[in-house]
């Protein structure tokens, strides 16, 4: 097999207009079989950056590739690519059913298959109304039904979870993942990391139309300051024993120490061989999302948790 | 064809299609049994006049024409479809083939209600209908002009994109401006589309120099001209919402 990534873009940049750049010089690919989350606060250039892989918008400069080629050089765009951009792009006043109906016929695929990814998003009770009276969960389900529609090798989701209730999120992630395990390639964005976490195998983090890292999940959580809250009777000595082993240690507030770079069980053995009773040793839950906060900048941060 | 048969679906599972041509032959059909039955015969005019109804339908055609690529800008279901043809011009060439097609219907439907409606009575109260090889004529034209009127409006429509400044814009430029050049001394106004459009329609008033099938070629020419930068326009332009 040649190395040719599923979805790659190549110094993507777009402009609209003379001042505002959406995506400045972006680069990254995304492979096949996992799920990659797109992540980066509101205006990141995320939306961008996906319309560009599905030929929607035109690249200022470089180019986004589907499968090594244009998206505009498809040869069957919607068993290729099927895509959910947002959750309100459909007519008011046309059913659900129709709505799938419509695109099935423009792309020569069986009335027959409309009924199945309707069944797949539970939507078939509600397919024959319109849009109209829909919530913003079954319009999201709604348009993950028409970006399955082709049975695509690629999926392409924007902010996917909005609107969805917490079954509704456990319901996609079980989606996304089988998706992943038969071998296609998952793109999905958010502004939310908690929203990925649970899925994304690998994470592309962008702000201001630019890449700032593409890691693991693992690798990701595994750069964070702070990974375990320790408070012990004596935390000066503590600090230095962990210090003298490698571990980085900050102060978190009520004069407990936010130990990272070490495991809970050295830690509590380090303890003991200094005489020091430990108080609390958890693991500290908000460090994915601390580190992304870390990562893409406290100002901008505040709104992105 | 498959995105031929899209639009089709996509015209026919809103109530929008079904109301405009409803409300449009209801008119029609109220003009030719009121006026035609209950006004003073001799002010009544030509039976020209009667059978080319009252232009309310072939105005709503033009609007349908306008809508059909509007709503897919102003609801967002652009993105869905250009993702299912990426290249967009097959798209904007299957909208052309659903509006002469809606076109033909919603003029036969017409054919039917007028024909059905006025020519009787018209007859009725003593006047005589012209040999059928005329009304045929006239009939064609209307039919034609039905088709055409749906083809222009969505030309304005891929130029505009905005619904409403589009159906506005294409109203007052097929309706007002395009008849300003019939003002000019010369023939000059018979090649716009307000003029064009009666000489279609076999209305010509006296000094008109150009036959039926010469006016409806211009009124085509108007209409593929528009649709055709509008299809480039829709081609180039990015979709960002």
């Amino acid at each position: 097999m040649p190395a040719v990534p599923e979805l790659e873009v190549r110094n993507l940049t777009k402009r609209y207009g003379k001042a505002t750049v959406a995506v400045d010089d972006l680069s990254f690919a995304v492979e096949a079989g996992r799920v990659t989350g797109f992540l980066g606060p509101n205006g990141a250039g995320k939306t961008t950056t996906m319309r560009a892989l599905l030929g929607l918008l035109r690249p200022s400069s470089g180019e986004a590739l589907v499968e090594g080629r244009p998206p505009t050089e498809m040869e069957q765009p919607l068993h290729t690519i099927g895509a959910a951009l947002e959750a309100t792009a459909f007519h008011p006043g046309r059913s659900g059913r129709n709505h799938l109906r419509g695109l099935a016929a423009a792309a020569k695929i069986p009335a027959s298959r409309v009924d199945e990814v309707l069944e797949m998003v539970e939507l078939s009770g509600a397919a024959g109304r319109r849009v109209k009276g829909y919530s913003l969960g079954m319009r999201q389900r709604l348009a993950l039904a028409a970006a399955l529609l082709g049975d695509p090798r690629i999926l392409i989701l924007d902010e996917p979870a909005n609107g969805l209730d917490p079954q509704g999120m456990r319901w996609l992630r079980g989606l996304l993942k089988a998706q992943a395990a038969e071998g296609r390639t998952v793109l999905v964005s958010s502004h939310v990391l908690s929203e990925v976490a649970q899925t994304a195998d690998e994470l592309i983090l962008i702000r201001d139309g630019k890449l700032v890292s593409q890691t693991t999940l693992e690798e990701f959580t595994a750069g964070g300051k702070a990974a375990l809250r320790v408070r012990a009777s004596r935390p000066g000595e503590l600090r230095e024993a962990l210090v003298g082993r490698g571990a980085t240690v900050a102060d978190d507030e009520d004069g407990a120490l936010l130990v990272s770079g070490l495991e809970g069980q050295q830690i509590g053995e380090l303890a003991l061989a200094q005489g020091i009773a430990i108080h609390e040793l958890a693991a500290q839950r908000s460090s994915l999302e601390a580190r992304f906060l870390e990562v893409m900048g406290e100002d901008e941060g505040g709104r992105a948790g | 064809m498959n995105l031929l048969h899209s639009e089709w679906i996509k015209l026919f599972t809103t109530r929008t299609t079904w109301v405009m041509v409803g409300i449009g032959l209801l008119c029609e059909g109220l003009f030719a049994g009121l006026i035609v039955g209950l006004i003073a015969f001799n002010d009544l005019g030509s039976v020209r006049d009667i059978a080319t109804g009252t232009g309310l339908l072939m105005t709503l055609m033009l609007v349908l024409g306008v809508l059909m690529i509007t709503t897919e800008f102003r609801h967002g279901t652009a993105s869905s479809t250009f993702l299912v043809s990426p290249r967009r011009w097959p798209v904007l060439l299957a909208k052309l083939g659903a509006a002469v097609l809606i076109g033909l219907l919603g003029g036969l439907l017409f054919v039917l209600v007028n024909g059905g409606i006025a020519l009787p009575l018209y007859s009725g109260r003593g006047g005589s209908l012209p040999p059928t090889a005329d009304l045929v004529e006239v009939y064609a034209g209307v039919i034609a002009s039905f088709s055409l009127l749906c083809v222009f409006g969505l030309g304005v429509g891929a130029i505009v994109r905005n619904q409403v400044g589009a159906i506005i814009a294409a109203i007052a430029f097929f309706f007002i401006i395009s008849g300003l050049p019939s003002l000019l001394p010369g023939t000059i106004g018979e090649y716009f589309p307000a003029s064009a459009v009666g000489t279609l329609h076999g209305r010509v008033e006296g000094d008109g120099t150009l036959t039926q099938i010469q006016g409806g070629l211009v009124l085509a020419a108007w209409s593929l001209g528009l649709w055709l930068i509008g299809t480039v326009l829709v081609s180039k332009r990015d979709l960002s919402e």
